[in-house]
């Protein structure tokens, strides 16, 4: 197509694409007042004296220093980072393996696989609810009886400081992994079946059939999730919220937390939206890496 | 490319003038479709509730009030005061014109000037001089009243009555042995612990609500929180002995005498939850709390209540309360109604038929729903007035629970001897979370350093909040 030509069409082509335009635009409007919008604001506002919802008065960086001078911000993004190492540690292998066991299942996989992806059809307050009697610190909790019946002591579970993160993390990682799992399932569904034909008659085992078929076509799968993952735990929230209400004294209070009670506790939103601004532009960096590498992914496809 | 441009800076500027519309607000009408004036009213019961006896009681004062003032109106609102939507609905001018509220959220009502001063319109109704003027100190701001305070409780201690008599904490006409000061506390709790195997006194500790229970245990024995000067800048002042001792004696009750729950990390709900189902023989609450605990299938004759042993160094208990707002931008009318409505309610200073019958009909309900009645409440009014007679008549009718298990509450809150103090004038909230924290810390670590906590937690809460107030 020449240069002419491409003029000529620039006219027809709107004309075209407009009721693409029209369809778009129902969800365009709810995007725009629903996310678009409010991040907007946020930002600007964040800059802002507010009364309660108003801003007032113009106060630059004000909000943004004394959410960073507050003795509470380095420890509280440390315990965040905390979360998203310990999410590593323990939430991030299982969906895998599962996934691939659930693969070279021969009998009941239909049931299984329903099985296990029940508490991803729970709500979320009922799971916590679940998970808060399970890690009752006195003769109730479910842990501290399976403890009775092997004759130990009770634990503390929750209330021991050094390791609240870590049981929490566990909490979440029985909660999130079905769907991670299932897209590791069906992406290992779709690797053709004489791929692991051809491997099981050359001798090779169901670890060698992981590790040198599997694996290798999840592989960019894998990687998006690490950058997936890490957004996700980094807004933790409601988990410490209900479960210990970010103690033993703060040792798991994360961002999100703090962020809910600086806006909906302390009713100092100014602080509020500068913490959500200063989160909005870390998540955003690892966003922006999580599209450079889904790209690169697709691309290898 | 030119298109997606004119679309991109369309929407763009769309987004910036939408933005700042934002910041507008409009004023709200105070006529109704018929062009009467009228207020909404908080609270109100939902359509669908399954209290339909309070849902009768109310819609019958919504009709008689309704006649008795032909040119005004009142229309239901069911929003309930809750800080995940106060602030939004605030700023968009959705608050209802007469909206409940604890007192605690009245500095972010006065700071946010979500009211309208009513001082004018409760001269008009002849409420001069006649609020407890405790009370008054707290609903004003300079000049103006900001609010109409309905209900004030103050914090005694309720017991288990079938663990205090395991325990023989019982006297043999019916009345508990009052422990006299927080040693006694710890005594009666080691009781119960070795006759019933149960906690023998507990303290929440988590969503504020820790540090809100703390603050009159450490005033009796001597903290001051804050201090301000006359400029009004706060000075955080709990770096002392006294708040060391507060907390030992916390920690003690815990590591030394081990009469606390093995969970250290529980909150409101959670602990009169435990209290409820016998788990607990003291706790430390308001009176009208004892009503609630139906709701967990507490036994009446379970229920007692009595008040709040001395410190070391005053004998003083923390008072707090309901409260009706009137939100801001109302006219005076709209206050004259809102006053009115109070009034039909049974919150005012006025005994009509009608208040009778709703005083009457609520005790019966609670007595229905095997609440417990018998347990008295702190008047907000500053003589005894007709309504209270009238109320305690009514009350004794429908009492429930054996009296002499709440004997000595119900003295106490006469009882001139026990100091009344309010929470601390600003960042009580902040105040409460950094307290959470310390009785975290020493209630999961044995060996805490309390004197490090506290130096540390005094300078945090000066630096992160007393400096930084307005």
């Amino acid at each position: 197509m020449n240069k002419k030509d491409k003029k000529r069409n620039k006219p027809r082509r709107f004309r075209e694409t407009l009721s693409v335009w029209l369809l778009l635009l129902p969800a365009v409007i709810v995007l725009y007042l629903m996310i678009w919008r409010p991040s907007v604001m946020g930002i600007v506002w964040s800059f802002f004296k507010m009364n309660g919802y108003t801003p007032t008065k113009f106060v630059g960086f004000q909000n943004y220093i004394r959410v960073v001078t507050n003795t509470e911000f380095w420890p509280v993004m440390f315990n965040t980072l905390k979360y998203v190492f310990w999410s590593f540690v323990v939430g991030f292998v299982p969906p895998v393996i599962i996934a691939f066991m659930l693969n070279e299942m021969m009998h009941a996989r239909r049931t299984l696989r329903v099985i296990i992806y029940l508490p991803a059809i729970l709500p979320g307050i009922t799971i916590l609810l679940l998970w808060y009697f399970i890690y009752a610190p006195d003769s109730t909790g479910m842990l501290n009886m399976l403890l009775a019946k092997l004759g130990m002591d009770p634990y503390i579970w929750l209330n021991d400081a050094r390791f609240t993160i870590l049981f929490i993390i566990i909490q979440m990682t029985w909660a999130g992994f079905p769907g991670t799992m299932f897209l590791y399932y069906t992406t290992i569904q779709g690797i053709s079946s004489d791929l692991y034909e051809a491997a099981t008659i050359d001798g090779a085992g169901p670890i060698r059939r992981f590790w040198n078929v599997a694996l290798p076509q999840i592989s960019g799968l894998l990687l998006l999730n690490v950058v997936r993952q890490m957004i996700g735990v980094f807004q933790v929230m409601q988990e410490p919220m209900v479960l210990t209400g970010g103690g033993p004294n703060g040792a798991s209070n994360s961002v999100g937390y703090q962020l809910y009670q600086y806006g909906f506790v302390q009713g100092r939103v100014g602080q509020a939206l500068a913490l959500g601004t200063i989160v909005f532009v870390i998540l955003i960096i690892a966003t922006l890496f999580y599209f450079k590498l889904n790209k690169k992914v697709e691309d290898n496809l | 490319m030119k298109t997606k441009k004119t679309l991109l800076v369309l929407l763009s500027s769309a987004l910036l003038i939408t933005a700042f519309a934002g910041c507008s607000s409009g004023k709200k009408s105070d006529k109704n479709a018929d062009g009467k004036s009228f207020i909404s009213v908080g609270n109100w019961p939902a359509q669908n509730t399954t209290d339909t006896n309070y849902l009768e009681t109310i819609t019958r004062q919504k009709t008689e009030f309704e006649s008795e003032n032909p040119d005004w109106a009142i229309e239901p609102d069911t929003w309930k005061f809750d800080l995940d939507t106060f602030y939004s609905k605030a700023a968009s001018r959705q608050l209802p014109t007469l909206y409940y509220s604890n007192f605690t959220e009245i500095g972010k009502i006065v700071s946010g000037e979500y009211y309208t001063d009513i001082s004018a319109g409760l001269k008009r109704a002849g409420y001069e001089g006649k609020f407890n003027p405790a009370v008054l100190k707290l609903i004003s701001n300079g000049d103006e009243i900001v609010t109409f305070p309905t209900d004030t409780y103050s914090l005694g201690i309720a017991y288990n009555v079938d663990l205090f008599k395991k325990a023989g904490l019982m006297n043999s006409d019916g009345t508990p042995k009052q422990p006299k000061d927080w040693n006694e506390v710890a005594e009666f709790g080691k009781k119960i612990k070795e006759s019933t195997g149960k906690a023998g006194f507990a303290i929440p500790t988590m969503a504020n609500c820790g540090g809100w229970l703390f603050t009159p245990i450490a005033w009796s024995y001597g903290v001051e929180f804050m201090k301000a000067d006359k400029d009004n800048n706060y000075t955080a002042t709990f770096n002392s002995q006294e708040m060391i001792d507060a907390l030992q004696y916390i920690s003690d009750l815990k590591w030394k005498n081990g009469i606390f729950l093995d969970n250290s990390l529980i909150d409101l709900t959670e602990y009169y939850k435990q209290f409820a189902i016998g788990n607990i023989g003291m706790i430390l609450t308001a009176g009208n709390v004892t009503s609630q605990l139906v709701q967990y299938d507490m036994p009446l004759d379970h229920i007692g209540m009595m008040a709040i042993p001395a410190g070391p160094k005053k004998h003083i208990t923390l008072t707090g309360g309901y409260t009706a707002t009137i939100a801001d931008g109302a006219t005076d009318e709209q206050v004259d109604i809102a006053i009115k409505w109070l009034e039909k309610v049974g919150s005012g200073d006025v005994l009509t038929d009608s208040v009778k019958q709703t005083i009457e009909t609520g005790y019966k309900r609670a007595a229905d729903r095997n609440e417990a009645v018998g347990v008295e409440s702190l008047s907000v009014w500053n003589s005894e007035t007709e309504i209270e007679k009238f109320r305690k008549e009514v009350r004794e009718k429908y009492v429930n629970i054996d009296l002499n298990h709440v004997k000595l509450y119900n003295e106490a809150l006469s009882d001139t001897d026990i100091e009344l103090q309010p929470e601390e004038p600003v960042c009580a909230q902040e105040l409460y979370a950094v307290l959470d924290g310390i009785i975290q810390e020493i209630l999961t670590n044995k060996n805490a350093d309390i004197k490090g906590l506290v130096e540390k937690a005094n300078a945090d809460f000066q630096a992160n909040y007393l400096n930084n107030l307005d």
